[in-house]
Order: structure tokens, then C-alpha cells, then sequence
């Protein structure tokens, strides 16, 4: 269960932090993207459900993150309030927390610089290319529309654009598809449209929403290294969402865990996937299909699952979010809220866990 | 004129391939002949006709308690397939046989009722679902539709088992498509699949938008309910893990054609057509030296090269025969019915 709890079933709403702002506007890092103790809630009358609880993430220039979790942990609202879209899509409200991009305050941002930066220095691909196309425009429409709202171009000068892009991302007959309608296409070939808008004014950064689930492995291989390269050949910020751990391990440079709107595991990819330090993060890996696939027609055991019950986002909670399916859980687990611990205080690289056993063990 | 013959199904593997409690049944519950699908392009009122061929002369066949892996590049025809099997679409040629019945010369109520036994996961789980309709409604119509259920009460308690199953808690019923994640969505769609008791079912990637658990856990359950119902499947995804761990037999389609079929293992093991090598190649990891790249660009289903439609990507392309003449799918090896279309297959 997950963010849809029924608003009856809460007795009381939750009581949340007050909107506050750090009263010294912190100069903006060099990264691209950075979130900072982003709070995010589904209110209504009745109650409000907590979706993201300060959350904080920075997406390097030239560095690609992956963000990973289960079915309604908060991945895909964590990328609408980067870009700003939380209050166009949703009845979600930002309670706290402050979102950078390339160095601008996106809370704070007006619709029209907003407008100018998605589409633009920001390319979007948002999951589910079915729902992503207005039905009744043509392809091309969609195309021709984004490349002359940032640049400078004619109409014929947008359409040439568009059909490169278009054979960019490997659509056969790039002139046919650009006249075809949204529906007319293959969940595959809608999903490389979508990249190829995102990509079409070479963006600085990609957020990406399981920008590749569409596609097989010949059409990844040749998508993939365009999200996160530019024409250039300049690497591009990608904050990438997905649960596929081949991309993650192809791409990522650095992986976000994400559970029930809590970061509980952030570092290098290596770490994270090679020697996972929560216990939520060890249960969603051994869950992902132990060996390849041709391990896989060989053995063909019933496969592990996390199991157990997805806290309610609805009900105020004390502890960690993971102690009720966790199977190493300590007394500490149920009155305590974790903090993020470093588990490598040594290196260099980054590398944080939300567990008291990790925090325990190491130090 | 009777329905005409079926074509041959090869007989089950014995026990040479015990798979859970799995058993396979001797009919096929869906097998379909030559099918081809043309779709007429807009010309111009003069031009010459073109047409869209997705499909071109597949036949294939799922037994009882069965699941058929098909995979394929992206655009090759595969959720056209889906959609011609269950004539939601119908084939410009061929037959659709559905338990040993040609769902052609159904009447509209015969097909209706046979409409039951077969369902589909489609694709896409935001445009397959209805928004005006809540989670409930989605799921409980077909048992309204063929009066499965006899109270209000029953119909209810049917959803909601049904959605437990599938990890969604009774709180979503009266909830909208748009309220629900992409992950609680594609669920929804499985459930509707599911709700009528079908005895065949096409999943086209029926998990893609889930987490590793939660695929995991609905392919162990769409598992027991084959083997408690001895459910057929026809599975379709891009990833070659989730079809290697539910397929018994894979067919690999390329362009509107099947080009190799058959047991899992072999497929996945020993390929014999120089495409189905590209495709698993391409799923290695990035830095596994193995791993070979194929020309990206898939030619088009609108023309589609003469003779043999992979030879302008194919490494052992042989000039006047591969470029000229057509291969049919031709058995490899008798005993576990391993079919190629190639004049030069690989191992």
C-alpha cells in the first residue's frame, strides 16, 4: 500500500514541519541539480499523506545518479518537484526544502523562466510514453513545438532539426514517423520520441523517469549513451529513475535508495550494488533476478521478495520505515528514527546509509 | 466445409523438462496458422499502394499450462501479434485457432463468450484503463459482463482477494486510475486480466513499471496460478531475465516474422539464428567483452529488404541466397523441436 491510504481510515493528520525556509539564501553549489530537504505532501482537507521527507540529492555536471526504489517510494514526485511541475500535475505541495537548478531556486522561479528552463537546458523524459503526447498532434508537432520555443528556427529549419533528432534515437523513416500520431507508434518507438524530445535542444541536464522500459537491449545500447552524452560529446547531468539494475550499473556513477520518501542509502554505484549496507537495499537487489538470463532458463526458482507491509504514508510513524519487513531489526528500530551515518569515513566518495546496525557496526 | 486442420503441434517434451508442478497439457489452447497482417498506408489518390506489414506468416502455438516467451526489437510486431491473437485486431490472412475453435468462424456471441478465456496485460497501463471508471469498476466489470458473480457481496470479495494478491490493499478500490501510481496501475490492468478465470493470457510486459520485488512477486503468482489453472501464456518483454525465468518456449520475432523457436534453455543457450545471437549479446553487461553491437537501425516494416529481412544487419549474410529467397523455419533438432529460419545458422 502505498500513497493512495484512504483518507477516512486516518484518525489524525500528520503533524508536519512547518514551511521554513534557511534564512540565509546558501550560495548555490557547482552541481546541476541539488535537493535539499525536500519535504512533499498530498494534502486535502481531511489529512495529508507525506510523500518525500527531506530528501536530499545532487546530481554532479557531467554525473549521472540513479534513483531507485519501490512502487510508490517517491521516485517519480522527487523528479516533478525538481522540475517544478508538482503543482501542474498534482495536488502535491512542497511543505519544505528547496530545489536548485543550474543554480536558480526552482521554488522560487516564475512560470515563464521556469518554461524556458524544462524543454531547454532541463530535457524531461517522463515514464509511460502512452500518456506523455497530446492524442490528437502529430509527432512532428510535438517535435517542431519544443525546438522552436528555445531556439530561433523556421519552420522548415525545426522540421529538418526534428527528423535529425528523430534518426538520432534509430526511428526508421524518420519523415513517415514525423506525421504519424502518437497512437499510430509502438510503445517502443513512442518512448524513443520522447527521448528524442527531451534531447532535442541538448540539454545540460536529463531527468529521466524509466526512460528505457520500453526498449530492447539493441535500441538501449544505442539510447543510453545519448542521454548522458551531449552532440558534443560533453557528458550531461542525468538524474536517472529507474529499478533496472543493468542500466543503474551501466550508467550511474552514483545510486539514491529511496524508501517510503526516505533516502535510507546513498553512494558510489560500485558500493551500493556491490555491497549493499541496508537491509531494504539488500532485500530490492536479491529480489532482482540472481544471475543473468541464461542463468535464469537453468534454474528457475521461485523467486525471493522483500515481503511484508509497505508502511502507510497516511499514519504518523515513529522509528524506521523498514523495521516491520526488515529481518535484523534491533529494539532501538521502533523508537528511534535513523540518521544518516557515512559508512566510509575514509574515502573520498560519498557514501551514507539511514540503519542503526550499519552505524553500529562501523562506528 | 469443416473448420480447417489445424497445423501440426509437436507433442510436449516428456519429462526431460520438469518445471515446478507444472503440467503441460497435449492441446495447444491457442495456435494460430500463417498469420499476416497488412495495414494500408495514406497515399496520395494516384500513388501506388503501400502497405505496413507487422505480421508476415506467423504460426505459433501455446499448450495448456504453458508459457511462450517472444521477444524482439522494439517495433517488430509484437503487440501487433498480441492483439491479432485475441481478435481485437483482425489478421488480413491466417487462422487464430483457439482451443481447436477458429475464432473466424465464430459467431459474434460465441466470441464474446470466448472473449472470457482469453484476456491480455496490455502494455501500457495508463491508457488501457479507463479514467472515469474506479479500480473497482475496471476489475469487477468483466465478471459483470459474464455474469460470474451472483451478489454485489461475492463481486466485492472477488476484487478485493484478487487485489491482495497482487499486493494492493482494499483502499484503492475507489480509487481513479490517475491516483494511482504507474506501479498500482499496472497491477490494476493485471488483475482485470485475471478476475474472469482465463484459460490463456497475453502479458505484454506486465511488469516493466514495477520494482524488483514486486515483479517478483507477480510473476510468482501469475506461476501458481498456472499451475493451479494450467493457464496458458503467451509473455512478452524486452528483458530477457523475466522471459528466461517464466517462458517454457521462446520465439524470436524480427520483423513481422518468426525467425527461431523453441525450448527456453536452448534458445537462451545455444542460438541458432545470427539475430537472436545479436539480441542476447546486446543484454550483456557493458564492459563483457562478449557483448557485439548490431547496426541499431531495424529496417522498416514498410519495405522490408527481399529475401531474408535481417541480412543488410546480419554477419554471415551469404550474397545471392540470404538477399533473394526467404527462409522458412526449418527444426534443428527433433527432440526439443528447435526451429530456425536461416540458410546459414550459427553453432
Amino acid at each position: 500500500m502505498s500513497k493512495v491510504a484512504r483518507v477516512s481510515r486516518l484518525s489524525l493528520p500528520i503533524p508536519l514541519v512547518a514551511p521554513k525556509r534557511v534564512p540565509d539564501p546558501t550560495p548555490p553549489t557547482d552541481a546541476l541539480l541539488d535537493i535539499r530537504q525536500l519535504t512533499v505532501a498530498f494534502s486535502s482537507d481531511i489529512a495529508s499523506l507525506r510523500v518525500l521527507s527531506s530528501v536530499s540529492l545532487t546530481v554532479p555536471r557531467g554525473g549521472v545518479v540513479a534513483l531507485m526504489g519501490e512502487s510508490g517510494s517517491g521516485k517519480s514526485v522527487t523528479a516533478l518537484a525538481a522540475l517544478g511541475l508538482l503543482a501542474v500535475t498534482t495536488s502535491a505541495r512542497v511543505m519544505a526544502g528547496e530545489v536548485w537548478l543550474d543554480g536558480r531556486d526552482v521554488l522560487k522561479l516564475a512560470s515563464g523562466e521556469l518554461s524556458e528552463l524544462r524543454g531547454g537546458s532541463v530535457g524531461i523524459v517522463l515514464q509511460e510514453p502512452g500518456a506523455a503526447f497530446t492524442p490528437g498532434y502529430s509527432v512532428g508537432f510535438h517535435l517542431t513545438e519544443t525546438l522552436r520555443l528555445h531556439q530561433r528556427l523556421s519552420r522548415g529549419q525545426a522540421r529538418e532539426r526534428a527528423m535529425a533528432c528523430l534518426a538520432e534515437v534509430g526511428l526508421p523513416e524518420p519523415r513517415r514517423c514525423m506525421n504519424s500520431l502518437p497512437h499510430e507508434l509502438s510503445a517502443g518507438m513512442r518512448q524513443r520520441v520522447t527521448i528524442a524530445i527531451a534531447l532535442a535542444n541538448d540539454p545540460r541536464l536529463v531527468i529521466a523517469d524509466e526512460p528505457v522500459a520500453d526498449l530492447d537491449a539493441i535500441s538501449r545500447q544505442q539510447i543510453l549513451p545519448l542521454l548522458a552524452k551531449s552532440r558534443q560529446g560533453v557528458a550531461r547531468g542525468v538524474l536517472l529513475i529507474t529499478n533496472d539494475l543493468s542500466v543503474v550499473s551501466d550508467l550511474a556513477q552514483e545510486v539514491v535508495v529511496l524508501y517510503a520518501g526516505v533516502v535510507v542509502e546513498l553512494g558510489p554505484t560500485r558500493d551500493v550494488l556491490g555491497a549493499p549496507s541496508h537491509p531494504y537495499t539488500r532485500a530490492l537487489l536479491a529480489s532482482a533476478l540472481p544471475g543473468g538470463f541464461r542463468e535464469r532458463a537453468r534454474r528457475r526458482d521461485k523467486l525471493p521478495v522483500v515481503g511484508g507491509p509497505f508502511p502507510r504514508l497516511g499514519s504518523p510513524w515513529h522509528g524506521c520505515g523498514f523495521r516491520d519487513r526488515c529481518p535484523e531489526v534491533l529494539p532501538q528500530c521502533t523508537e528511534q528514527t535513523p540518521e544518516l551515518v557515512s559508512t566510509s569515513p575514509t574515502s573520498a566518495a560519498r557514501a551514507v546509509v539511514r540503519c542503526f546496525r550499519a552505524g553500529a557496526a562501523r562506528g | 466445409m469443416t473448420s480447417s486442420a489445424p497445423p501440426s503441434v509437436p507433442p510436449p517434451p516428456g519429462s526431460s523438462r520438469s518445471h515446478g508442478s507444472t503440467k503441460l497439457g497435449q492441446a495447444p489452447i491457442l495456435q494460430t496458422d500463417r498469420l499476416t497482417k497488412l495495414y494500408p498506408l495514406p497515399q496520395g489518390l494516384f500513388g501506388k499502394p503501400r502497405f505496413l506489414r507487422p505480421l508476415d506468416g506467423v504460426t505459433i502455438y501455446v499448450r495448456r499450462g504453458e508459457t511462450l516467451g517472444l521477444v524482439g526489437e522494439s517495433g517488430c510486431g509484437k503487440s501487433t501479434l498480441a492483439r491479432v491473437l485475441l481478435y481485437l485486431v483482425e489478421p488480413t490472412l491466417g487462422r487464430v485457432h483457439f482451443d481447436g475453435k477458429d475464432l473466424a468462424r465464430m459467431s459474434a456471441a460465441q466470441l464474446r463468450a470466448t472473449r472470457r478465456r482469453m484476456q491480455i496485460v496490455f502494455q501500457s497501463p495508463s491508457s488501457s484503463l479507463n479514467p472515469r471508471m474506479t479500480v473497482y469498476e475496471v476489475v469487477a466489470e468483466g465478471l459483470i459482463i459474464h455474469r460470474l458473480t451472483r451478489s454485489f457481496h461475492e463481486r466485492k470479495e472477488r476484487v478485493e482477494a484478487l487485489l491482495a494478491e497482487l499486493g494492493l490493499g482494499p483502499d484503492v478500490m475507489d480509487h481513479y486510475p490517475h491516483e494511482l501510481s504507474t506501479g498500482q496501475r499496472q497491477r490494476v490492468g493485471i488483475a482485470r486480466a485475471l478476475a474472469v478465470g482465463p484459460d490463456f493470457v497475453v502479458c505484454d510486459e506486465p511488469v516493466n513499471a514495477l520494482d524488483p520485488s514486486l515483479q517478483a512477486e507477480v510473476l510468482n503468482l501469475l506461476e501458481t496460478r498456472q499451475a493451479n489453472h494450467g493457464l496458458g501464456m503467451l509473455y512478452m518483454s524486452h528483458d530477457l531475465r523475466l522471459v528466461a525465468q517464466t517462458a517454457h518456449r521462446v520465439a524470436v520475432m524480427h520483423l513481422g516474422r518468426i525467425v527461431e523457436m523453441g525450448p527456453t534453455r536452448a534458445v537462451f543457450e545455444t542460438p541458432r539464428h545470427p539475430y537472436t545471437r545479436a539480441l542476447l549479446s546486446a543484454a550483456r553487461p557493458s564492459d563483457d567483452p562478449q557483448r557485439r553491437s548490431l547496426a541499431a537501425l531495424s529496417p522498416s516494416a514498410v519495405d522490408p529488404p527481399p529475401g531474408c529481412a535481417f541480412h543488410p544487419r546480419c554477419p554471415r549474410f551469404a550474397r545471392g541466397l540470404c538477399d533473394v529467397e526467404t527462409p522458412t523455419l526449418v527444426e534443428t533438432a527433433p527432440e526439443t523441436h528447435h526451429r530456425v529460419a536461416c540458410f546459414r545458422p550459427e553453432g
